[in-house]
């Protein structure tokens, strides 16, 4: 949500859902992911259980916040990284570029990160004089392209290869092909010189372990890898909920991580990165910043607590029937998808996110798929009545209010409800054409026609059945 | 058994064969049924849309008129799924807390009801090739359910179940999100229609009132009327349901 003037969410996704070659990325993409995802978490030997334990491990780490911190901050100290705590992005990002500034940096390479996304790392960065390369290959392109990131675990996935194709020909000069393995090629020859000159290197985390002070970055490329250990200067950023107690418990997420991002087992690559790293050779200067950013709000708020829980994994985005046909970009957010739509209104409350919470049809698929059991569908019928929680914006709007209390009114007993049943019977015989633009314009028109009352309801049906004799459709 | 029918308000007003369709499956399956007249909503469509006092008030209203019932039996999966689980996070007033406790465990879905009690209809038969679509709730949030209607429907001669890819993926319905994001909405209703209509289904049968209106509003816009959509319930007096 930048400062630009703000689009309602709602309207970008009734657009974007009309655009047929995203659509055709989407389904490509994501019908694929499913079904990996599902293979993979068939293979354990009871998925609920491992589900359950993640869980029951993230709820731990999130209830106990402050203490797993501290010891994480103490582990990390003592191996000598030093540790930045940053209240908001406008923190974190000065943090960063005063390490940059302090040790003279010219060029950075940063590895893919959801947290540098939410801070705009790298625009501040850039800002600051210095030169910024993308590492991962989804990001490398958006960077490219000027893009940004539709998926958390696959940030072009709006991109069909023909799309990339299109890109490196325009950016860097390469022959146009739609073969992803020559095009993964061309960005690996580029991005070399780039990694072997950064002096700085910026990673993401993917979970904390707080009594060894230990970074677990997940990836598949190898670029983490360099990321971590050729630039002089080494800095991690990460959400402060991403720490866990210990390294069992990081195995426990991990092994969820991979099976439900990708359908992989593991990740192509874990780096377990020690405060003494790289365990060889030079060792680089190295900083963490933890970033809150409003995430102790979402704590203090107890009811959307296990929102705190999720370790970005994406499945839910990949499940969402919504996402599957809209893509990351209508959302406005850097989390989209479903754990976005609530996240993103409680990190960053405004009118541009309040209306998020209402972009589900509540299908609980959501739910149903989360590694680590949030109650997705549950927080986003929950935030939709519940404007306090993000800042005064959000809940029904005035119209809406009216409407529910007019509908309560009718609803509350049985001659008033008698007569929205009439009222209704009568407005579709004398003035059907009103009844049809009223109802066009709540989308039951067009491509959806809207239901007619039936001119005998149930109850008036229900008088005739009872009084049937037994044994003749009446009660025996 | 006696038999508290809780007939949904979408049902009342546009599908009251659905209503009568499941008061006739109580009845052959020998329970006394009774109609409270006063019932009208649970108070899902305000809930959904964040108007929790509203929902509240129908949520009071409700264990008030069920509140002694021995059984209350709905043909609809969301709404016994609300009863059944999002009352208590309304959140009730704490001394209504423990009346709807109790009650929630005696709140059925229908098709749950008659396989529990073993009181499903036998010896019917339905020809031609079924699709089902697994309406949200009844098949996320009411354990068991699905395989219920499994059951039933595997008893039925002469009907054979064809399995869809998306047979879980939503309708697009979701209450007042047909109404927020209309464009999506019908997409997700479009392509599960396209999916039935490629398979080449007789029919397409299904267990909340919701989806049937949404998928029958989008077929009637399209002009068509193949596959039939149905509500369960509908099938199985078609399948010869005799008291």
């Amino acid at each position: 949500m930048t400062g630009s003037a703000w689009r309602d969410p709602l309207e970008q996704m009734d657009a974007a859902v009309l655009d047929r070659s995203l659509r055709e990325a989407l389904d490509r993409a994501l019908g694929l992911a499913r079904r990996k995802r599902d293979d993979a978490m068939e293979e354990l030997p009871d998925p609920a259980a491992a589900r359950r334990r993640a869980a029951e491990i993230r709820r731990y780490a999130v209830d106990n916040l402050g203490a797993l911190l501290r010891r994480l901050e103490d582990a990390l100290e003592a191996g000598g990284v030093r540790v930045h705590w940053a209240r908001d992005a406008a923190e974190a990002v000065s943090a960063v570029c005063r390490v940059a500034e302090a040790a003279g940096v010219r060029t950075a390479a940063l590895s893919k990160s959801m947290v540098a996304e939410e801070l705009g790392l790298e625009k501040a960065l850039t800002g600051a004089g210095i030169e910024v390369v993308q590492t991962d290959l989804g990001e490398r392109i958006l960077q490219l392209s000027q893009d940004r990131p539709s998926h958390i675990t696959a940030p072009c996935l709006h991109l069909r290869a023909e799309d990339v194709g299109r890109i490196f020909e325009r950016t860097l000069g390469t022959p146009f092909s739609d073969d992803p393995e020559r095009l993964s090629r061309a960005a690996a020859a580029d991005l070399r010189p780039r990694f072997l000159s950064a002096d700085l290197g910026i990673t993401g985390v993917n979970v904390a372990v707080a009594d060894s002070g230990t970074l677990v970055i997940v990836e598949n490329e190898g670029n983490v890898r360099m990321v971590t250990t050729l630039p002089r200067i080494l800095v991690s950023v990460t959400g402060i909920e991403k720490v866990v107690p210990d390294r069992a418990a990081a195995l426990d997420l991990l092994q969820l991580l991979g099976r439900s991002a990708t359908g992989q087992r593991w990740p192509g690559y874990i780096t377990w990165m020690p405060p003494a790293w790289p365990r060889e050779g030079p060792r680089p200067e190295r900083h963490v910043v933890l970033v809150d950013n409003g995430r102790s709000r979402v704590h203090a708020s107890g009811r959307y607590r296990s929102l705190l829980w999720c370790i970005r994994c994406g499945a839910c985005m990949n499940a969402c029937p919504v996402y599957g046909r809209v893509g990351g970009h209508a959302y406005g957010t850097v989390i989209p998808g479903p754990v976005g739509a609530a996240l993103s209104p409680l990190l960053a409350p405004g009118p541009g996110t309040a209306r998020l919470p209402q972009a589900s049809s509540l299908c609980g698929e959501c739910a149903n798929i989360c590694p680590v059991m949030i109650p997705l569908h549950s927080h986003l019928v929950h935030l939709r009545g519940d404007p306090a929680a993000l800042g005064g914006h959000g809940g029904p709007g005035p119209r809406e209010r009216l409407s529910f209390r007019l509908w309560r009114w009718f609803m509350g007993g049985r001659r008033r409800y008698g007569l929205s049943l009439w009222l209704h019977r009568m407005a579709e015989r004398l003035a059907p054409r009103l009844v049809g633009r009223v109802a066009a314009r709540l989308g039951w028109g067009g491509l959806r026609l809207r239901p007619r009352p039936a001119e005998v309801p149930f109850r008036a049906r229900w008088r005739v059945l009872s009084n049937r004799p037994p044994g003749n459709g009446g009660p025996p | 058994m006696e038999v508290s029918l809780f007939i949904p308000c979408l049902v009342d007003r546009f599908l009251p064969s659905v209503g009568e369709a499941a008061a006739a499956l109580l009845r052959a399956g020998g329970h006394r049924v009774s109609y409270d007249p006063r019932q009208t909503c649970c108070g899902q469509p305000a809930f959904n849309a964040g108007s929790i006092r509203e929902a509240r008030a129908l949520a009071l209203r409700f264990l008030d008129l069920f509140g002694d019932a021995e059984a209350v039996v709905a043909p609809s999966g969301s709404c016994v799924a609300m009863v059944r689980h999002r009352y208590g996070e309304l959140p009730l007033p704490d001394r209504d807390l423990g009346r709807w406790a109790a009650l929630a465990p005696r709140v059925e879905e229908l098709g749950q009801f008659l396989e529990r009690t073993g009181t499903s209809p036998r010896g019917l038969s339905w020809k031609g090739r079924l699709g089902l679509h697994h309406s949200c709730h009844f098949l996320r949030e009411l354990d068991g359910a699905e395989a219920a209607l499994r059951r039933i429907l595997s008893r039925v001669r002469d009907l054979d179940v064809v399995e869809l890819p998306s047979a879980s993926a939503c309708c697009g319905f979701g209450g007042t999100f047909s109404a927020k994001l209309p464009g999506v909405s019908v997409s997700m209703g479009s392509d599960k229609l396209d999916e039935a209509e490629a398979a080449g289904v007789d029919g397409l049968v299904l267990a909340d009132a919701g989806c049937l209106l949404q998928l029958r509003g989008i077929q009637a816009a399209r002009g068509r009327d193949r596959p039939r959509i149905l509500h369960y319930a509908e099938l199985l007096v078609e399948g010869g349901l005799r008291p």
